[in-house]
């Protein structure tokens, strides 16, 4: 309501401003006095927050044990740590470095003293690059005063495994479950398949080295 | 048991306190919604109407979590309180992201999968932008052939032409190591470590929020020890992020 008075005014002293200096000004006097004091004030000014004043915690890292069954070797402890980086609320990326011990094959165990690998070249490491995406947001209601959030999670990436002395390009997919203790303390429970192709035991063949571990994380 | 974990699971806010900043601000969309966690799918269970003041406590992703004057907390998605008002009368801006942001990032990082001389390519790496055309980068990779395993490391300078295109063109040159080791169901040879170089052209595509493309070609000249330089290509696809 007020601007609008406003405006009238401004529109009746621009005319009469217009009648004083001559007939042939007036368009141009309006449009003067219209330029010199705009209508609406512009709004205060804004201030960018500095990214440091606000905490951010997309960054998750943490460490985890289970077990990894190494195809035609058994299964064994495998343990490791996890980094990953959250790109939006639905998709992150992901970094595992892990490591596991291979037993015997069947064949070794059932021969006796016959070694298809050296020692050293049993262990199994591995890395993996992957992304994920947040597929399930939920929460658990442990009793009636603890509600945590929780997530389930698709996943999947490329890597490298370190085994038997080669190393093979690995591709791993699989699913999780992310617990969230408090906003920044998860549990995680993961399955993955990690796939490569391996001439081991004669044949070249894809081998599936399914994996299961529980982990920690943290977020910062 | 139980009660010890009470106690645990009621610590441990304490302990988080301690490292957030908190910033106050005043709400001018007319009601904002408070979500129990940091995404959409997680259900609204508090709204705080305009002009009440919030806290606002940390951030994951474009989710930021905030707290009432009454103590309630809650997660508010970026749209809901990026106008929102600070205690000197200014407007809180924080910037959306878009194909702008992009432009104007200082880090990268990301990963790709590609081939090298044959060899299956698995690379990770990381970037900072001086000026929207130049970046320095540090790359790590590993190639997995059939006969031997090579890991590199490389430094590059990355010039970029036209920043401002959405198919953003690049040029790379660059040093760094090569360290092959052979497999070992082979005759056994020795491992090496040599010095490369390499020039290389590449694409950047800008997706959508944080999210970018890239793909690259390379040409690697190895230093050896033998008489003859080696000579090899390398092409890799990645997908990256930036902040």
């Amino acid at each position: 309501m007020e601007i609008r008075h406003r405006h009238f005014l401004l529109i009746v002293g621009g005319l009469l401003a217009a009648v004083l200096a001559g007939p042939g000004s007036a368009a141009e006097t309006i449009g003067e006095s219209l330029r010199m004091e705009p209508v609406i004030q512009p709004e205060i000014a804004r201030r960018e927050i500095e990214k440091s004043e606000i905490d951010e915690e997309d960054f998750e890292a943490g460490l985890f044990v289970g077990f990894l069954s190494i195809e035609d070797f058994g299964a064994d402890v495998v343990y490791g740590v996890r980094l990953a980086y959250h790109v939006t609320e639905g998709i992150f990326m992901e970094m595992t470095l892990g490591s596991s011990e291979a037993g015997e094959t069947s064949y070794e165990t059932l021969s006796g003293d016959i070694q298809l690998l050296p020692d050293e070249d049993r262990k199994y490491t591995y890395y993996n690059l992957s992304l994920g995406y947040n597929l399930l947001p939920g929460e658990v209601f442990l009793t009636d005063s603890y509600v945590f959030n929780s997530q389930f999670y698709l996943i999947g990436g490329i890597g490298s495994t370190h085994f038997a002395g080669n190393d093979e390009f690995t591709v791993n997919l699989g699913a999780g479950y992310r617990l969230l203790l408090t906003d920044w303390i998860t549990l995680h429970l993961d399955a993955r398949d990690h796939m490569f192709n391996s001439d081991l035991l004669g044949e070249e063949k894809t081998t599936h080295n399914l994996e299961y571990h529980a982990g920690l994380t943290l977020f910062f | 048991m139980l009660s010890i974990f009470r106690i645990l699971i009621g610590l441990l806010p304490l302990i988080s306190m301690a490292e957030e900043v908190t910033q106050q601000v005043q709400v001018t969309a007319p009601y904002i919604e408070l979500h129990t966690g940091p995404g959409s799918g997680y259900p609204v269970d508090y709204v705080v109407e305009r002009d009440e003041w919030v806290s606002i406590l940390k951030r994951r992703t474009d989710w930021f979590k905030i707290s009432t004057r009454k103590g309630k907390e809650g997660w508010v998605i970026l749209n809901q309180i990026r106008e929102s008002r600070l205690a000197d009368g200014s407007t809180l801006f924080i910037e959306s992201l878009s194909a702008e942001s992009f432009r104007e990032r200082d880090w990268e990082m990301g990963f790709h999968g590609g081939q090298m001389d044959g060899a299956a390519l698995l690379n990770l790496y990381t970037g900072y932008a001086f000026t929207p055309n130049l970046s320095a980068e540090i790359g790590f990779s590993q190639a997995l052939g059939n006969f031997s395993s090579e890991y590199l490391v490389d430094l590059n300078l990355l010039s970029q032409p036209f920043p401002e295109w959405r198919y953003s063109p690049f040029f790379t040159l660059g040093t760094g190591l090569i360290h092959t080791s052979p497999n070992a169901t082979l005759v056994q040879t020795e491992d090496r470590t040599d010095t490369t170089a390499h020039a290389g052209l590449g694409l950047r595509f800008y997706l959508t929020r944080r999210f970018f493309l890239r793909g690259e070609l390379r040409r690697y000249t190895v230093f050896t020890s033998r008489n003859e330089n080696e000579e090899f290509n390398q092409w890799k696809l990645g997908i990256g992020t930036f902040f």
